[in-house]
């Protein structure tokens, strides 16, 4: 590469070879590829800058030079500048290059928990960090006060800038659920329901077996009464297991439909430069009735921290038709019971069924499941007084 | 003095690439039989495809071979390839 920068010349000598390269070493000009083509010949390739001396040891050695081949840098470049249009193009474009990598045009975000990514796209936006602001005015810690002083649920955040892309990392705020064991507190419901169980570590409980409980309710209290009318707060810990019935409705469209890919697809393609959309095809009907789109982004980067605003798109459609699934009600029940089972599943994740109940009532355009369940449950949530 | 570093060289033989490095005596490094090495040369005294005879601390380095060419010359190194047959010293009288 070095030699390729500073430009090459390859030389035939003619004379006492010998006694030049000997000349050359003592005068450190660095010579390779020395071949001999007869016995007073030589070929070898130097560096350009030592030419002037090789002449002067030439004539000290009494040899004959010729210059073969000239390479390099800076020969090419003496046959570009005869071109200026070519010199203007490089350096606009070079211009243009070193700009665009002086802005941010990615910006990733790793956001935690239930943390959207749009939203804190929208807080980064308004705090300053969106795609074209210059690198050198985004301050990472004007953003992160500023984000952080307008959304209540990000507890922390970092803003790291790599070349074009900024990479902000996002935490989001917990709200603390345990008391500490020296603060007084209550215990109470999270849920409705008849208990079957009742634990007291420590407090007061008003509460006996089979009683129905509301979520709300006090289980047990750190407030204890002595004998001389004197209360004193503690820290109250208690759990009660209570049974509890939930009634869940949900109704599926009678007509039931699967989309089958027939093998058809067609793509279309469109560049993203900055914030504007520059379409790459013609035909803006896709012309399927039925399809699944998938889409492929692709930007334009130098390295991995240079990243250009410049994005193609490719958006591929894949033709399916459209065919009717014929179920029978034992199906219809099967289908609409699973996905109401997942659905509380999800929302009471330590609920243990004890009993179930399902039934549906079709109609001429849906089909309705209800679901009755018997669970049992733990409850006892500590608030402080 | 000059009697007296010759006796110490003589007696001190290299037994190390650095060792001799220090002295100015020159090192051969030789890779298979397609390339040779030599460190600490001081100067050429003979180059044809056949044999190449380079100057060192007081003796010649001659390496004899097919097609040989200088890949690399400089002031202290010398680099060969082509197919070596062989490597022989020869010392020189002062």
């Amino acid at each position: 590469m070095s030699i390729f920068l500073r430009g090459s010349l390859r030389i035939r000598v003619e004379g006492d070879c010998e006694r030049l390269l000997d000349l050359c070493g003592e005068n450190n000009i660095p010579l390779w590829d020395i071949e001999r083509e007869d016995g007073f010949t030589v070929c070898l390739s130097m560096r350009v800058e030592h030419i002037y001396t090789l002449r002067r040891l030439c004539r000290k050695a009494m040899c004959r030079l010729h210059i073969l081949k000239k390479k390099g840098l800076p020969f090419k470049a003496r046959r570009a500048f005869r071109r200026p249009a070519l010199l203007v193009g490089l350096a606009l474009c070079l211009g243009a290059l070193w700009m665009m990598s002086q802005c941010v045009w990615t910006i990733e975000i790793n956001a935690e928990g239930k943390l959207k990514e749009r939203e804190v796209r929208q807080l980064l936006s308004d705090a300053g960090l969106k795609a074209g602001v210059p690198v050198r005015s985004v301050r990472a810690q004007r953003i992160k006060n500023s984000v952080i002083s307008a959304a209540d649920n990000i507890a922390y955040l970092t803003v790291n800038i790599k070349g074009s892309h900024a990479c902000v990392n996002v935490y989001e705020r917990t709200v603390e659920k345990e008391i500490s064991e020296t603060v007084p507190c209550d215990v109470i419901s999270g849920l409705t329901g008849v208990i079957t169980a009742i634990r007291v570590k420590q407090g007061v409980t008003q509460l006996r077996i089979g009683q129905t409980v509301q979520a709300g309710d006090i289980i047990a209290s750190g407030a204890v009464t002595d004998a001389l009318g004197e209360t004193r707060y503690y820290h109250a810990d208690a759990e009660i297991d209570l049974r509890t019935w939930y009634t869940r409705k949900a109704a599926v469209p009678t007509e039931l439909f699967e989309y089958v890919p027939t093998g058809e697809t067609k793509t279309r393609s469109y560049l993203i430069v900055g914030q504007k959309t520059v379409k790459l095809y013609l035909i803006e009907s896709i012309g399927y009735k039925w399809y699944y789109k998938s889409i492929d982004r692709k930007s334009l980067t130098i390295g991995e921290d240079i990243v250009l605003p410049v994005t193609l798109v490719t958006e591929t459609y894949t033709e399916c038709e459209r065919r009717p699934i014929e179920l029978d009600e034992e199906q219809f029940k099967e289908l609409i019971e699973g996905r109401m089972l997942a659905s509380f599943a999800l929302a009471h994740p330590d609920a243990s069924i004890v009993k179930s109940e399902f039934y549906i009532n079709k109609n001429e355009k849906t089909c309705e499941g209800v679901l009755r369940l018997e669970c049992a449950e733990t409850t006892g949530i500590k608030t402080a007084r | 003095m000059k009697g007296y570093r010759k006796l110490i060289n003589r007696v001190m033989q290299p037994d190390d690439f650095d060792g001799a490095a220090c002295r100015g005596l020159p090192c051969i490094r030789v890779a298979s039989d397609s390339v040779v090495c030599i460190d600490g040369h001081r100067g050429l005294i003979e180059y044809d495809t056949t044999r190449i005879v380079a100057r060192a601390k007081g003796r010649k380095i001659i390496v004899t071979g097919n097609d040989m060419l200088l890949a690399a010359f400089s002031k202290t190194q010398l680099k060969i390839k082509g197919r070596i047959f062989g490597i022989e010293f020869e010392r020189t009288e002062k």
